[in-house]
This record gives structure tokens, C-alpha cells and sequence, in this order.
């Protein structure tokens, strides 16, 4: 089965593991549960880049007010704010990708929208190191 | 008429989010995940009070002034024994005063706009780039920006009796956001916003000899954002890129880590003007963008 072409994150985009369910009614491409939405005024499933980036869109153009109350109310404090508004936040950085670049294939990012994090650098050792949000930020 | 969905979606509220709402402070300790959920439907019902308040204002002012015209109508009906005007006027006079006691009652519900303006998307946003399960502290006081408590000087500029201009200086620290977690990456990560508020209330003689008083707020919004990035993972940060994040950069190197924090201001006059994630976030990309991976730049 194939898996989900979303890169998920922000400042670090991450390959997602779950196998896709269904595809994108805007992008047809295929997608895990996680990572689509009910498009608003169709009963189809779109991905949290497309329906982002729409949104985006509404909240830019004033006279489309009605649409944007109905989008927000949905979405805006959902994950599809974040995918959304990573579009315009990259017009000025370039995320980190933990990954291979021949990954970036299915996906809405190309070589030259992104950083590789190389592999030697790569995250090796999460599991170890217990997250303690009152320790010394200098601690371990 | 916004207002029944206001009250309906606070019913609709848990006791923890309507303790939050009403005590406006507490310390999370959290997954990003929890704090959303818990903070959503808060945020939409605040999105909502706010709208269902502007619409009873317009109601208010609109059925005030009908009721002020309603006195002179009700005189002229009186004379004119054209009685049912008394009852309409009555009518709007109680409409008007309903609208400024739902309109006051939804003030007392009312939460800062920070909330759904700044902590949700915020915290949304740095919970994408989490391993899931990982927690982060919250600190949050939205009480508001100028209780006694907050107050840290008080200066007043009494000339005596009939004397003026009579300047009363004070300055309010309200730190009200504070976030540490860790990334994907394994960088500490420090977000805090504090508020100074100045409030200025003069009283002076105006031009035709009339004392007037007036208040004025200036805001001042410091955001720091910092980063302590594992040695392991990241290059030590060289002179060059440093200079590049300009004035507000705070650098240290530790054994482990180098922290790098940067801070942005923004001014405003405006007590109930909400923080814009854009600036916070864009500090973050600054700090990620200057550094690179330890492999990167050794080899």
C-alpha cells in the first residue's frame, strides 16, 4: 500500500509513515486519514496542503468575508491553519527536510524549497533523552 | 442574534475551561495535542462573544437612540391622545437596557484575544515539529495587562491645587506568556512574550479655561524566542551568521548547547491589541536559518 505523500512539520519537514486512504480532490494525490479534511461545500476529501493554502487565500481577499468565517470556524484552529500558513512562511525560510531528497517525489516541495538535514546529523537518539521543560536548557 | 450561540457554546463548555476562562491563569504542563483540544472550543466561543458584543452594541445604540426620539414621539402622542406610542416607547427602553446587561454579562465572559490570536496557533504550530507525546510547559496570565499586582511604578506630577497639567505615570510588567519545550531535533526551546503597559492619565486646562482629563496607553510587546541546540546536531554558530540576527541576539555557548535567543517590540496604543505569531515565529526561522547541521559544516 502506499504511503502518505504529506511532509509534515514546520520548521522540520518529516516524511509521515501511515499508509494513505484516499486521495486529494484538489492534487490527487494520496493521503492518510490524518492528513485530509472534508473540503467545505463538497462532501470531498482534501489534503491539509490544498485546503491550507485555500484558506490562506480566503483570508487574503477581503471580499470573499462569508467564505473565510466558514473556513475559520472549521479549521482555523485545526492543523489545516498550520499547513496553510507554512506556504507563506516559506517565502522567507527554507525548512529543515530529515530525510532523502529522491523522498521528495508525490510530495509539494521540490530540492530547492528545502534544507537537508544531513544524515549524520540526523535525529538518532530521541528515545534517550526524557524531555524536561523545567531543566537548564545547557542540561544533557 | 450571536448571543444565544455565545452562551450555548459556553454552556457547552467543561468546568476546567470555564474555571480557565474565569481565573485567566494557570501553569500547563501538556502535549501541544491536549492544549489545542482543551483551548479550541474556548477560542471559537471567544471568537464568538466577541462578534455577538459588537452586534449588541450596534443593538444598543440603535435602540437607544429610537428610544430617545421615542420621548419627544411620546409627548407629541400624549397631546395628541395617540396613546400606543407610550407602550412601543417603553419597549425600546427596555430592549436598549437588555442589550447593555447581555452585552455586560458576556464582558465578564470574555477572554483575551491573546488566546486564540496567539497561544492556539502558536502552540499548534511548534506542536508540528514535536515527537508526539513530548510535553511543554505553558504559563499563561491573561487576567489582564493593568492589575494592582502588575503594577511596578507609580510616578506623579502634582503642580497643587488649581494648578495643571496634573500627570499621573503609571507602569504595569505583565508577563504573560511562557513556553519551553523540546523539537524534533532535540533544541530546547524558549518562547516568552511580556507586556509593558504605560498608562497616562492628565488632567489640564483647556484652551477656553474648561479642565479636561484624558488617559492614554502606550504598549510595548517583548517577544524572545530561543533556541539551545545540541552541539551533537548543530555547527557552533560562527561570528559572520551571529551578526546577521542583528541587535537582540543573545548568545552563550555551554558544554551541550549554544543558546541563541533573539527579541523583537512591538509598540502600540492599543490595551487590547493581540501579539502577532508571525513575529514570534518569524524570530524562530531566523535562528534556524543562520545555523547548519554539525556534518554540514565540518565536512
Amino acid at each position: 500500500m502506499e504511503n502518505c505523500n504529506m511532509k509534515r512539520g514546520f520548521f522540520f519537514l518529516r516524511d509521515c509513515d501511515h499508509p494513505a486512504h484516499q486521495s486529494c480532490c484538489v492534487c490527487g494525490k494520496a493521503f492518510c486519514n490524518d492528513h485530509l479534511r472534508i473540503k467545505p461545500g463538497s462532501n470531498e476529501p482534501v489534503c491539509l496542503d490544498c485546503l491550507g493554502k485555500t484558506m490562506q487565500q480566503q483570508s487574503q481577499d477581503k471580499t470573499k468575508a462569508a467564505g473565510r468565517d466558514r473556513y475559520n470556524d472549521d479549521y482555523y484552529y485545526d492543523d489545516v491553519w498550520c499547513y496553510g500558513y507554512r506556504y507563506n512562511y516559506y517565502s522567507s525560510y527554507r525548512p529543515w527536510y530529515v530525510g532523502q531528497t529522491s523522498d521528495l517525489q508525490g510530495s509539494h516541495f521540490s530540492e530547492n524549497d528545502i534544507r537537508v538535514f544531513e544524515p549524520s546529523a540526523e535525529i538518532d537518539d530521541m528515545d534517550a533523552e526524557a524531555p524536561d521543560p523545567e531543566a537548564n536548557v545547557f542540561d544533557s | 442574534m450571536k448571543f444565544f450561540g455565545a452562551f450555548s457554546q459556553y454552556k457547552a463548555l467543561s468546568d476546567e475551561q470555564k474555571a480557565f476562562i474565569s481565573n485567566a491563569q494557570k501553569k500547563f504542563v501538556k502535549t501541544p495535542d491536549e492544549l489545542v483540544k482543551f483551548f479550541k472550543p474556548m477560542a471559537v466561543f471567544d471568537k464568538t462573544c466577541d462578534e455577538a458584543r459588537a452586534q449588541l452594541l450596534n443593538y444598543v445604540i440603535l435602540f437607544g437612540v429610537l428610544s430617545f426620539l421615542g420621548i419627544f414621539a411620546a409627548i407629541v402622542a400624549l397631546a395628541e391622545d395617540y396613546l400606543i406610542v407610550i407602550p412601543i416607547e417603553l419597549l425600546m427602553v427596555l430592549l436598549t437596557f437588555v442589550g447593555i446587561i447581555i452585552r455586560w454579562r458576556l464582558s465578564k465572559i470574555d477572554i483575551h484575544n491573546n488566546l486564540r490570536e496567539f497561544v492556539v496557533p502558536v502552540v499548534n504550530l511548534i506542536g508540528q515539529d514535536m515527537e508526539a507525546g513530548t510535553k511543554i510547559s505553558l504559563d499563561l496570565d491573561l487576567r489582564g495587562k493593568t492589575l494592582d499586582s502588575k503594577l511596578k511604578d507609580n510616578r506623579k506630577n502634582d503642580p497643587g491645587w488649581f494648578s495643571y497639567p496634573k500627570v499621573t505615570t503609571r507602569v504595569y510588567d505583565d508577563p504573560w506568556f511562557r513556553l519551553t519545550g523540546q523539537l524534533v531535533d532535540g533544541s530546547r526551546l524558549i518562547l516568552n512574550v511580556d507586556d509593558q503597559v504605560t498608562r497616562i492619565d492628565k488632567t489640564y486646562k483647556g484652551s477656553s479655561g474648561k479642565i479636561k482629563s484624558k488617559t492614554k496607553y502606550k504598549i510595548k510587546h517583548e517577544i524572545m524566542a530561543g533556541l539551545a541546540l545540541k552541539h551533537k546536531k548543530y555547527a557552533v554558530a560562527g561570528e559572520n551568521e551571529l551578526t546577521g540576527l542583528g541587535d537582540g541576539l543573545k548568545y552563550k555557548d555551554g558544554d551541550n548547547r549554544q543558546l541563541i535567543c533573539l527579541k523583537d517590540k512591538i509598540k502600540t496604543y492599543d490595551v487590547d491589541a493581540n501579539v502577532d505569531p508571525q513575529r514570534c515565529l518569524a524570530l524562530l526561522g531566523k535562528i534556524f536559518m543562520s545555523v547548519q547541521p554539525a556534518a554540514e559544516k565540518g565536512s
